[in-house]
């Protein structure tokens, strides 16, 4: 119940923003060839919903097996060998998002005190209405004479995507240790094509089938 | 030192079956980590402008979300029976059609599974019905299939775009005279081995059916004259084009072709119904039919389909511009460059080190990897011995193209043994004879810079200047 | 010791004159305090990009570059004096303000955000080009102009009825060919190097706007530098810089006279009773962003103009 509900609200939330960034590109065209004008902050807002998009996708992607690998190597092995190289591979996995988010911390950081906006964004008028004026600056680095959306907010997923990429990554680790499964989940770009093709098959690694015939 | 490091971390963490992606994120991470001085923060920083800073790559998600659409919703379908309508009649006819309509759905999808999926998919078992043998079919498609990403547009060209800052209209242009010589010389020799081994033709259709079926593929054909047209027509940039074509694919296949989502299995004109009353219902159906969008498991699995697919190569390409960021900081291209300038090559000799290099590399690594890595080192050289960018970056998909069809990582490879439900095995084999025909045409291309090189020169002249 | 590194990173070829001005200040940086400090140029946005440059520097990770003027108003409003039409009747004037004690304030104005800038660096006036001849402001009435992202930029042209559009330079080229928009303002170089003169049939050699770079540091790393060594780098600085205003204002004019020699495209010279019209349509921009520059500078930068 509980893994249907987060898996419809991830699917949710991607669908909405691939959707938004996609119509926020065909508006501008729109509006400029038939109204001969244009939105200023279009186009920082479609870049930042794009990379909004695939931070908070790729720990998704990870969950359905959307991320492609080479597995011509680890194929070749013993299933118990296979799940001891799968467990060194998620703990390779974990070092790299430990070592964005050390990373990702620092730098927001440094956004946050120095109190860096955005471009061309303004900040949402709900979100203006729902902070005290107090808090405005002090706690949330929103300029109140120019209301621009703050840094550190528009680049905050870099971190919340990674943690959740994190929280997959042990998962995958967990199901791995106690023997659950026995490889990483990795399918690849060719499923994803027969899928969206409507054929649904299991890509078969080995020769072997072809003597039994 | 730090280029060994770097690239022995890279295969090892990909051998241990890691995502491509994360290995070449984590090699880089580790080498700036233990080689360098930068700090971690400018890494997580590249990193987000990867992702947020690229216009030009923002082009991608939406040509994915659109052939998304295109597959589902039945525009393959149609591109197939119009390319039947054809040439289906001559001796080979059926896979010479399959190859015209790779080419057809090549010129609406940026990627080269996506087309080898739509297309493989309906014809292989077609021709295996008209008494082809399998394997020659699967061959003819996992083939024709790698013009998806060398006739416009282009994932792979937008990413050289990307990494070089040649402009994307210009690639899209260079590879359509290439991609349409690709298309014929597989027609030929599909010609020649149909006399050879006696395979069959369809009769003839006639005039009417050859007519209803173009109508019918309207709505696909009028997709190449939209993308095409809105980048040249002066309507819209790449990236613009690519989000007009995601809407008008949703828009075709659930409003006209109706094989997807709410309007499914509706039907275009009831019992008796006039123009104008069929007019009007259409479109109150239609009204009424878009809020319904939102929740249809229709649309909600291509969204999901693409995302899936986004998602996986806009991570690889981010990362892949970290790997290239720490070869720059590094200054290894620099050293690359004078390395290989030091041998003092002629640029056709030169040449054949790219393509050496390339093909080893499409033996392993995603395309878009292999461009963004590559293109800093061999981009500079190239300049400096007067190859053409655009040239350099024809050469450099076709060398893509080939990877696709070569194992181990070949994703057509993978798309057709999932079709046919054979093995891996089985299809490299089945591959395997035309893809001496790609080789003899990267020769070519590699070779006579004028295939690329001619439209978009003749589209200057033409407005009229150099 | 371990010689100090300086990355100075930039978005430009090696052969612009801030590319030029780049490698001069590397040479004399290694002529003077070989050994001490070496400076890597990292050109073409080998490193990073204008938007996340000033940040990488904030980080320690890149020393010195060289964005345009308008990138710093995520830093400091003031810079936006720079953009106002009409302000600088000339390169000479906008000189003499640069070095003025107002001028040179304004250098260090973003300290409290961690920025110090080392000098300005020219690039050039803007020049107007579109697919029709613009002669007076009612001839760019519902044209559509690219625009770097400025608002002050954006009212400008809303100043005279036209349609500011933000697009990135990389894309310019081809929407100008196709006539996706009409317009845009750059200087003579930039016009000349990316071709736009090819793809636009008029220059209306306006000289409206002045478009610049700041060469800046961080804060932590320049007042970290021993002092002997800053006053050492800032000299070499100074004279890079003189050294790029040199070749930038030489370039000016080679470039003008390469576009018009080429008959690609029909620059028109304003008369003065047609430059005024402009001057008119446009002046009022200046009230709007009184309070964020501030009057004292705005008053600073128009007596620079006698
Ligand atoms: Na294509
Ligand atoms: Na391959």
């Amino acid at each position: 119940m509980v893994a249907k509900l987060t898996r419809n609200l991830e699917e949710g939330v991607l669908s909405f923003l691939l959707v938004t960034m996609t119509l926020l590109v065909f508006v501008e065209v729109v509006l400029r060839f038939g109204f001969n004008t244009g939105i200023h902050w279009v186009q920082e807002v479609t870049l930042h919903t794009s990379a909004w998009f695939v931070l908070f996708g790729i720990s998704y992607g990870v969950k359905v097996g959307a991320h492609i690998g080479v597995d011509a190597v680890v194929r070749l092995l013993t299933p118990e060998v296979k799940r001891i190289v799968s467990i060194v591979a998620v703990l390779l996995c974990l070092l790299y998002c430990g070592l964005i988010m050390y990373g990702g911390w620092i730098y927001l950081e440094k956004v946050y005190s120095i109190g860096l906006a955005m471009e061309d964004t303004p900040t949402p008028g709900i979100l203006k209405a729902l902070i005290p004026e107090h808090m405005m600056w002090d706690v949330f680095k929103i300029d109140e004479e120019d209301p621009l959306l703050p840094m550190w907010f528009a680049h905050g997923p870099l971190l919340i995507g990674f943690i959740l990429l994190t929280i997959r990554f042990l998962d995958v680790l967990k199901k791995l240790i106690t023997g659950e499964w026995m490889e990483m989940h990795m399918a690849d770009e060719a499923k994803e094509a027969l899928e969206e093709a409507g054929v649904s098959t299991e890509v078969k690694m080995h020769d072997d089938d072809e003597e039994t015939k | 030192m730090t280029i060994a490091f770097l690239f022995v971390t890279l295969f090892g963490c990909m051998f241990l079956g890691m995502p491509i992606a994360i290995a070449l994120g984590l090699s880089s991470v580790s080498t700036i980590l233990l080689f360098s001085d930068d700090s971690l923060a400018s890494i997580a920083l590249k990193l987000f402008e990867a992702l947020s800073e690229h216009y030009t790559l923002l082009a991608i998600p939406f040509f994915i979300l659109s052939s998304a659409f295109l597959s589902t919703g039945g525009v393959a379908k149609r591109l197939i029976r119009f390319a039947v309508a054809v040439v289906g009649h001559i001796k080979g006819g059926l896979a010479m059609a399959s190859v015209l309509a790779c080419m057809l759905f090549a010129a609406v999808s940026g990627s080269s599974p996506a087309t080898v999926a739509a297309i493989g998919s309906i014809v292989i078992a077609g021709m295996v019905k008209s008494g082809y043998p399998e394997k020659f079919g699967a061959g003819v498609i996992a083939n024709a299939g790698t013009l998806g990403i060398l006739i416009p547009p282009s994932i792979v060209m937008l990413v050289y775009s990307a990494a070089t800052e040649v402009s994307a209209s210009k690639m899209f242009m260079a590879g359509f005279v290439p991609g349409i010589m690709m298309g014929l010389i597989l027609m030929v020799a599909i010609y020649i081995a149909a006399r050879v081994m006696n395979l069959p033709s369809q009769p003839f259709p006639g005039i009417k059916e050859l007519f209803n079926s173009m109508i019918s593929a309207m709505g696909g054909i009028m997709l190449i004259v939209i993308v095409l047209g809105s980048i040249y027509g002066g309507i819209a940039s790449p990236t613009e084009a690519a989000a007009v074509s995601a809407v008008y694919a949703f828009f075709v296949s659930v409003f006209v072709y109706r094989d997807m989502g709410p309007l499914k299995e509706k039907a275009w004109k009831n019992e008796g119904e006039n123009g104008v009353v069929l007019a009007g219902r259409a479109i109150m159906q239609s009204i009424v039919a878009l809020p319904k969008c939102i929740n249809d498991p229709d649309v909600r699995k291509v969204l999901v389909d693409a995302t899936k697919v986004s998602i996986m190569l806009l991570f690889i390409i981010a990362n892949a511009m970290l790997f290239a960021h720490v070869l720059t900081t590094e200054r290894i291209p620099h050293h690359i460059a004078e390395y290989i300038v030091g041998w003092g090559l002629p640029w056709w000799g030169f040449l054949i080190v790219v393509n050496l290099l390339l093909l080893a590399a499409g033996n392993f690594m995603e395309p878009s990897a292999i461009i963004l890595i590559m293109a800093p080192i061999l981009f500079p050289i190239a300049t400096q011995l007067g190859i053409d960018p655009i040239h350099l970056g024809i050469i450099m998909v076709v060398n893509m193209e080939i990877g696709m069809i070569t194992p181990p990582v070949g994703l057509n490879l993978f798309v057709t043994a999932g079709i046919t439900g054979h093995s891996i095995g089985w299809a490299v084999k089945a591959a395997l004879p035309w893809l001496s025909l790609l080789l003899l045409f990267l020769i070519l291309i590699t070779y006579i810079p004028q295939i690329s090189l001619f439209l978009p020169e003749f589209f200057d002249q033409l407005q009229g200047y150099k | 010791a371990e010689p100090i590194v300086i990355k100075f990173s930039h978005v430009v070829a090696e052969n612009t004159p801030k590319g030029q001005m780049a490698n001069k200040f590397r040479d004399l940086v290694a002529e003077r305090l070989g050994g001490k400090v070496t400076v890597e140029v990292y050109p073409s946005s080998q490193l990073y990009g204008d938007n996340k440059v000033l940040e990488a520097m904030l980080l320690g990770d890149v020393q010195i570059a060289a964005p345009s003027l308008s990138k710093f108003k995520k830093y400091t409003k003031k810079v936006q004096l720079f953009d106002l039409p009409f302000l600088f009747k000339n390169m000479e004037a906008a000189e003499k303000f640069q070095q003025s004690e107002a001028g040179q304030k304004l250098l260090g104005s973003m300290k409290r955000k961690g920025i110090v800038g080392l000098g300005y660096l020219h690039n050039g006036m803007k020049q107007i080009s579109a697919s029709k001849p613009l002669r007076v402001p009612a001839d760019a009435n519902g044209l559509k102009f690219r625009i770097m992202p400025s608002d002050v930029l954006s009212a400008q042209f809303e100043a005279v009825n036209a349609v500011p559009l933000k697009k990135p330079f990389s894309e310019v080229f081809t929407l100008l060919q196709t006539k996706a928009i009409d317009g845009q303002e750059n200087t003579w170089s930039n016009i000349y190097s990316k071709k736009f003169f090819e793809v636009q049939e008029y220059i209306t050699a306006s000289d409206h706007g002045l478009l610049d770079y700041l060469v800046v540091t961080s804060a932590e790393f320049w007042d970290g530098l021993p002092d002997d060594i800053r006053a050492e780098v800032k000299k070499a600085m100074d004279e890079s810089i003189a050294f790029g205003n040199k070749i930038a204002a030489e370039k000016d004019i080679n470039d003008r006279k390469a576009i018009e020699e080429s008959g690609r495209s029909t620059v028109i010279d304003l008369t003065d009773a047609e430059r005024q019209q402009w001057v008119e349509a446009m002046k009022p921009v200046w009230a709007k962003f009184e309070g964020d520059v501030g009057k004292d500078l705005l008053d600073a930068a128009i007596a620079a103009n006698n």
